[in-house]
């Protein structure tokens, strides 16, 4: 009928920025989680003041991986992938400090949270 | 001089001669290795000792035997037992698995763990048997039958049954005549 009926659509093909497909991906995001798995321990040490336990430190690192557990965008994941091999060197390389890697850690977080139960909305003042 | 030096040291008996000769002091254990020696050098005494190389005791063989120990060689029964072992001392699967693990659970579908917990089990499993294991091998290690099977194949170890012994002649040595 029309023009673009008879002419093949042009295929854009969308540049990657690491991985070319969502298994190649998810590999990267498996190696990135090992290799801070491994650090685990070093962490503990050289950020002692934070008094982390190893167990503690698992969870920190699982929340952080799942929370960006929905992203589909294979680009988004590439980045949000450079991103953390970049915590992790600055993280093993000790150029962070104790409150910056405290970072990671939301149970550290010192802003006042919002009220979420009746009491303690109560105690607010507006509920 | 050299008689004021003799008068000094009674049990040792002097001669002006540069080379070091053996000789036992009153105070050395006979048993000991040490050996002392005395040599005068430009009319100073100096006291040199070293170790003498003597024949050593059953008792000191076995000593140095058991650093050449090497551990016994793996079996598949004490490889799925350590498999088991360090799966699990796993926390998740603790929580998870209400029922016992046998070798047939899987990971993801039975216990409902998800791949970072993978992951976990896989770096607990390189710590306990000491080796790497790569990215493309992690999709068959998700029960604890693939991994023993894995560890089998990596490992080199043997299953077949142990050869029975019999009094047959040796079969290599039958040469048809």
């Amino acid at each position: 009928m029309s023009l673009s009926n008879r002419i093949t659509p042009v295929l854009k093909e969308i540049r990657p920025v690491l991985s070319v497909n969502h298994a190649e991906a998810k590999r990267r995001v498996l190696n990135l989680y090992k290799i801070w798995l491994r650090q685990i321990p070093y962490i503990r040490v050289d950020y002692i003041s934070n008094n982390w336990t190893e167990p503690e430190l698992r969870k920190i690192l699982k929340e952080n991986f799942l929370s960006n557990k929905n992203v589909t965008d294979i680009r988004v994941i590439d980045r949000l992938l450079v991103k953390g091999q970049m915590d992790f060197v600055e993280t093993a390389e000790i150029w962070r400090q104790a409150h910056n890697a405290a970072l990671f850690d939301r149970s550290m977080d010192t802003y006042k949270q919002k009220p979420k139960h009746f009491l303690e909305r109560f105690y607010e003042g507006h509920h | 001089m050299f008689s004021i030096i003799s008068r000094r040291c009674l049990n040792i008996t002097l001669r002006y001669c540069p080379f070091a000769y053996q000789v036992s002091t009153k105070h050395a254990h006979t048993l000991s290795k040490k050996v002392v020696t005395n040599t005068i050098c430009n009319s100073k005494l100096q006291i040199f000792s070293y170790n003498q190389n003597r024949s050593l005791t059953l008792d000191e063989w076995a000593e140095i035997g058991k650093k050449f120990e090497t551990p016994d060689a793996l079996t598949p029964q004490k490889l799925i037992e350590r498999v088991m072992r360090v799966v699990n001392d796993f926390d998740k699967v603790k929580e998870a698995a209400k029922t016992e693990v046998t070798e047939t659970t899987h990971f993801m579908n039975d216990l409902g763990l998800d791949s970072l917990d993978h992951v976990e089990i896989i770096v607990a499993l390189e710590d306990e048997f000491g080796f790497e294991i790569a990215d493309v091998d992690y999709d068959k290690l998700y029960t604890p039958r693939a991994i023993v099977e894995y560890m089998i194949q990596k490992l080199h170890i043997n299953t077949s049954p142990p050869p029975l012994p019999s009094s047959d002649s040796d079969p290599r040595h039958n040469i048809p005549h």
